[in-house]
């Protein structure tokens, strides 16, 4: 007993120096090193959303749909309503909540593979409809953000930051929380998940708010760093791939595999890149990379650790045992 | 004497992970022999017949097939080498036809090359799969399934068969029919490997037997020898005796509340397509009852359950809970309202633990959400009930199918449930663990729970119930007191059979 709270305390303390760290490390590092955290930080909120959605059993193709109109809507209030960097990407937030929550109620009783179908649909229909809105998206020529909103780099690298913080801290909070159990229910098996009490409706819009928040939370803030925007940007699939890749490879379904997937990701695809120089042969190390990983580690790299770390501690009670 | 035995367990550990289910396990089956192996959930059954088809390997020991090494093979080559396993539960491709799953039986090189003949073998076994042969395979009865299952077995020609557990879930007039087959099989040279907890039926056609306890072989015998050795008898016929004495004893003898029913269902209709699942059925449960549904595979008792909870919605008819409609319901407001239910095919959360399983039924299921930790109170009880305590912090994905079971039950008690409906929740479980889950439910009963239970296994239902409705084709057959209805001659005829299965 005498040593379980400092070992409980000790991961908590560890986050949040490492956050804090994270936060300040943009006023002292150079662009090259800002450019790492905000590709870290904004994989970290995609990533935590997917795998919030994936917890339900609701596997998203779609991503990029919540990252788009995220983007999109940070950029037009900020041009057509003056807001400043924190009220836009609010605005963003709300309106990826708003989004999610449709996609729950129109997708109704659809499930596994014909919802992410359906969400992949929703990414392209988007796009197109982006193409044709001239008048509201700049169509294909695209948009600038005013360049007289945006603020210093470092402001935008500290609020992805927070913004990253903030996604993990909310899904620790959601495994404290009965909902963690309805998820998982929903995940099982759906039919008996009712029988239960477990209203699946609610919870699915509950679920595809909040991830459908943070994805386009995670776009809103990062047309703040780029400042342009296009429908091919906004709804590219690259960020789906992401969004999946890094809670895949960190260990779906826990709060620590996401963060730990989303460093992996961006380290993996910038040391290819600066390593082996040639983009097309760093591109398929970094691919052959992730297949590797994935393949090794089904449960990705915490479950991985974790397995270890519980070999490790049988061995300690075993050799006492002797 | 010398003759080499056509498989041999030499023994064999095996698990999964870090779980050892098989302790050095040896035992053999001869050419030409039913063997039986008996025991309890989780003694290590299921993992048996893995370990023999390749599902499953071995930590160490050894499987001879025809005095070969049978674990050098792989899974899939082990058809070809003779082995067929009709697994439990069946597992037949619910939406290919009859003839598709029996043509999948033969994929191997060597019974493809037979395909044709072994068609009309199995037609021939099973005259029913004939008749049937166009129809998608998820649409057949239980019966018909387990039929199909063995059919697809047979299809890959194998020296011996394994059956587990072929008598799952299947009416008393089913299972005659099902046995009566594989005697013909076993009759036509084929050795049969039978895991079943039926042990009456199974002793009726083995030649031996072995009962498996913790992964280890505790009694073998010839069947004779084996029906009357005690430890088995504690095992598996203790809940056959007497059942219907005791009846007499029990019916009445709880305080009974005479005001609306618990339950009650009026001119109840459902349709799937042109078929009729239910047809103006009418009945009603007293709160405080202990119903029993009977009735063969097919007649729409789950199509009751799932009416009743709000899966399917009647085309017409009234369903009310203590004088309130509630036709039309969803399943999880039918939950909040205080129905309970179990599921025939379990459908447990397989990542969870026990204990969080039941704990989610705990959960979600009263209007006034409980605490956390209120939950994981309310969770010990029911596990306590059903006996799974000691398995509270196992991942449900490791419990065997009778385990399953009683996950099931505790799960649909952490709801709290007035009134509680049952699908097959003995199915799977040996006579002791029967006569333990009869306590159960007497004990539930007993609380003021309202109980509606489907059950194959007419002493349990002599046993419990008040008051048994049998349906047959969606309609009501019968109704009346258990003793009675058993005397009945259509219900004899339509379902009991001509023997009485344990």
């Amino acid at each position: 007993m005498a040593f379980t709270t400092p070992m409980r305390i000790l991961p908590f303390a560890a986050a949040i120096a490492f956050s804090a760290a994270c936060i300040a490390l943009p006023f002292a590092a150079t662009p090259v090193v800002n450019d790492w955290i905000i590709s870290v930080a904004k994989l970290v909120v995609l990533a935590v959303s997917w795998n919030i959605a994936a917890n339900a059993g609701l596997i998203s193709l779609g991503h990029s749909a919540f990252w788009g109109v995220g983007s999109y809507a940070a950029v037009l209030a900020a041009n057509k309503l003056g807001m400043p960097i924190l009220p836009a990407v609010i605005a963003a937030a709300l309106a990826g909540a708003v989004l999610g929550a449709a996609l729950a109620v129109i997708t109704g009783r659809l499930r596994g593979i014909f919802f992410a179908i359906a969400t992949l649909a929703l990414s392209e229909g988007l796009r197109v409809i982006a193409v044709m809105l001239v008048g509201v998206t700049g169509g294909g020529e695209g948009l600038y953000l005013a360049q007289s909103l945006r603020p210093d780099v470092r402001i935008v690298c500290v609020v992805m930051v927070c913004c990253a913080v903030g996604a993990v801290a909310i899904s620790w909070v959601l495994t404290r929380t009965p909902y963690q159990y309805a998820c998982r229910a929903m995940r099982a098996n759906e039919s008996a998940a009712q029988m239960l009490g477990v209203n699946p409706v609610r919870l699915r819009v509950i679920v595809l708010a909040l991830a459908g928040a943070l994805a386009s939370l995670a776009g809103g803030v990062n047309i703040w760093y780029t400042g342009f925007l296009d429908p091919n940007i906004a709804f590219d699939l690259h960020i789906t791939i992401l969004a999946q890749i890094a809670p895949i490879l960190g260990g779906i379904h826990t709060v620590a595999g996401p963060v730990v997937g989303s460093f992996a990701t961006v380290f993996l695809s910038e040391a290819s890149r600066i390593w082996l120089g040639t983009k097309g042969f760093s591109l398929l190390v970094y691919g052959v990379a992730l297949i590797v990983c994935i393949l090794f580690m089904p449960h990705g790299m915490w479950g991985a650790y974790r397995k270890f770390h519980a070999r490790d501690k049988q061995r300690a009670v075993a050799g006492r045992a002797a | 004497m010398n003759a080499l035995p056509l498989l041999e367990l030499r023994d064999i550990c095996a698990g999964y992970g870090e779980s050892t289910v098989l302790e050095r396990l040896s035992f053999c089956v001869n050419r030409g022999e039913v063997v039986a192996i008996l025991g309890p959930n989780g003694a290590g059954k299921t993992t048996i017949m893995r370990a023999i088809t390749g599902l499953v390997e071995p930590f160490s020991g050894q499987i001879l097939f025809e005095g070969a090494d049978l674990l050098a093979i792989p899974a899939h080559r082990r058809v070809d080498a003779g082995v067929c396993l009709a697994p439990e539960g069946r597992q037949v491709f619910p939406h290919l036809s009859v003839e598709d799953n029996l043509f999948l039986g033969a994929t191997s090189p060597r019974p493809r090359r037979l395909r044709k003949q072994s068609f009309e073998m199995v037609y021939a076994l099973f005259p029913r799969l004939a008749e049937r042969r166009a129809q998608s395979a998820g649409s057949l009865s239980g019966g018909e399934q387990q039929m199909l299952a063995i059919g697809r077995a047979l299809m890959g020609r194998p020296q011996l068969l394994l059956l587990d557990e072929p008598s799952l879930g299947l009416a008393p007039v089913i299972v005659e029919v099902v046995f009566e087959a594989i005697g013909q099989i076993a009759t036509s040279g084929i050795s049969v490997l039978l895991v079943e907890q039926n042990a009456h039926a199974a002793f009726e056609i083995a030649t031996r037997g072995y009962v498996i306890s913790k992964g280890c072989v505790a009694v073998a015998g010839t069947s004779a020898e084996l029906s009357s050795t005690a430890a088995v008898h504690e095992t598996f016929f203790y809940g056959a005796r007497d059942s219907v004495a005791r009846t007499r004893e029990s019916a009445g003898a709880l305080p009974v509340d005479s005001e609306a029913p618990a339950l009650e269902v009026t001119n109840l209709n459902k349709r799937f397509g042109g078929l009729k699942a239910t047809s103006d059925l009418s009945f009603s449960v007293r709160r405080g009852q202990f119903v029993g549904v009977i009735g063969p595979n097919g007649a729409g008792k789950t199509t009751l359950l799932n009416l009743i909870t709000g899966y399917h919605a009647p085309n017409a008819g009234e369903i009310a809970l203590n004088g309130h409609r509630i036709e039309g319901r969803k399943p999880h407001e039918i939950c909040r309202l205080g129905i309970g239910r179990t599921f025939q095919v379990v459908r447990p959360f397989l990542e969870m633990t026990v204990a969080e399983n039941v704990m989610t039924g705990a959960l979600f299921s009263r209007e006034q959400r409980l605490s956390m930790r209120d939950a994981r109170e309310a969770v010990q009880r029911p596990l306590e009930l059903v006996g799974l305590k000691g398995k509270a912090d196992v991942p449900a994905g490791t419990l065997s199918l009778g385990e399953r079971k009683k996950l099931e039950l505790a799960r649909a008690l952490a709801t709290n449930p007035s009134v509680l409906l049952l699908d097959e929740v003995m199915a799977g479980s040996t006579a002791a663990e029967i006569e333990e889950l009869l306590l159960v439910l007497k004990n539930v009963h007993a609380a003021g729970t309202t109980i509606l239970m489907i059950e194959h296994l007419v002493h349990v239902i002599l046993e419990l119930a008040e008051h048994v409705l049998v349906l047959n084709f969606g309609e009501k057959l019968h109704e009346g007191r258990p003793a009675e209805v058993v005397e009945d001659p259509r219900v004899i005829e339509t379902y009991l059979g001509k023997r009485r299965h344990g």
